[in-house]
C-alpha cells in the first residue's frame, strides 16, 4: 500500500494518508496546510522520508541501516588490524588478548 | 481487519475490535510540530506503537495511548549502555544520540486517524521508523 507525506514547513505540520488515497485538496484544507506544501508518494515499505535542505524526499531505510553497519563493520575491523600491526600481533595472539582482557 | 467470534447458537459474528495496521516515520532533525496520521478509516480510541531508528541503532520503543495517557518502554542504551527506560507520558521516545530525545505524544484522535506531537530536547539525528496499531 502506498502512503502519502504532506510537509508545511512554514508551519511545521506533517501529515501521513497512510491510504495513499486521500484527496490531496481537500486535506490540504482540512489541515490548514501552507499552499507550498510539499507531498511526497512514498509506494515501496522498505522507504521512508526525511526532510534534507528543506526539500522533502525518500530514502531506502533497510539500505541504510545495511550501509551504516557495513561501515561501523569496516570502521571495527580497521582498528583491529592497526592494533596487531603497532603490537606486532598474530590473529591468535589478539584472540588470546581479547579473551584475556574479557 | 476486525477481531471477533462466532456466536455458536446463531452463528452471527459478534466484533470485538476494529484494528488497522500502518506506518509512518517522522526525520528527527525537523523543527517540533505536529503529526497527523489519516487514512486508518476510523476514529481509534487507541494505539499501539512499535519504532526503531534509521540508520541501525540501539534505539526503540514500544508504546500504547489513549487520548489521555501514554506510557512507553524504550531503549536508553546511548546513554547507559543495555538499559531500557519507562516513559510514563509519551508512547514514542527516540533516544539514538546522547543527552537527547524525540518524544511523540498522542495528542488528538481524528476521525479517519490520530496526531502526534513531536517536542525533541537538544539536537537528534536520523529518522525514527513507527509501525502502529490503532483499534476502534
Amino acid at each position: 500500500m502506498s502512503q502519502k507525506v504532506y510537509w508545511d514547513n512554514v508551519n511545521n505540520k506533517e501529515v501521513v494518508d497512510v491510504s495513499g488515497a486521500k484527496d490531496q485538496a481537500a486535506l490540504i484544507a482540512e489541515f490548514g496546510l501552507d499552499a507550498g506544501t510539499q507531498v511526497l508518494e512514498i509506494t515501496n515499505p522498505d522507504f521512508a522520508h526525511e526532510v534534507v535542505g528543506g526539500t522533502l524526499q525518500s530514502f531506502d531505510a533497510k539500505q541504510r541501516g545495511i550501509d551504516a553497519a557495513t561501515a561501523r563493520e569496516t570502521a571495527r575491523a580497521g582498528k583491529e588490524t592497526a592494533v596487531k600491526a603497532k603490537l606486532g600481533l598474530t590473529d591468535q595472539d589478539f584472540d588470546d588478548l581479547k579473551e584475556a582482557l574479557g | 481487519m476486525d477481531f471477533g467470534v462466532i456466536n455458536e447458537t446463531d452463528g452471527n459474528k459478534i466484533v470485538a475490535a476494529v484494528t488497522f495496521i500502518g506506518s509512518f516515520n517522522r526525520d528527527n532533525t525537523v523543527a517540533n510540530g505536529t503529526q497527523a496520521v489519516v487514512g486508518v478509516g476510523f476514529k481509534p480510541s487507541y494505539i499501539f506503537f512499535f519504532s526503531a531508528t534509521s540508520p541501525t541503532s540501539v534505539s526503540g520503543t514500544f508504546g500504547f495511548a489513549n487520548i489521555t495517557t501514554g506510557r512507553a518502554l524504550f531503549s536508553n542504551h546511548v546513554n547507559s549502555a543495555d538499559t531500557f527506560n519507562l516513559d510514563d507520558d509519551s508512547p514514542l521516545r527516540t533516544v539514538n544520540v546522547a543527552a537527547t530525545t524525540n518524544e511523540g505524544d498522542l495528542t488528538s484522535l481524528d476521525a479517519d486517524g490520530f496526531t502526534i506531537t513531536w517536542a525533541k530536547v537538544g539536537a537528534p539525528t536520523g529518522t525514527t521508523l513507527c509501525r502502529f496499531m490503532a483499534v476502534k
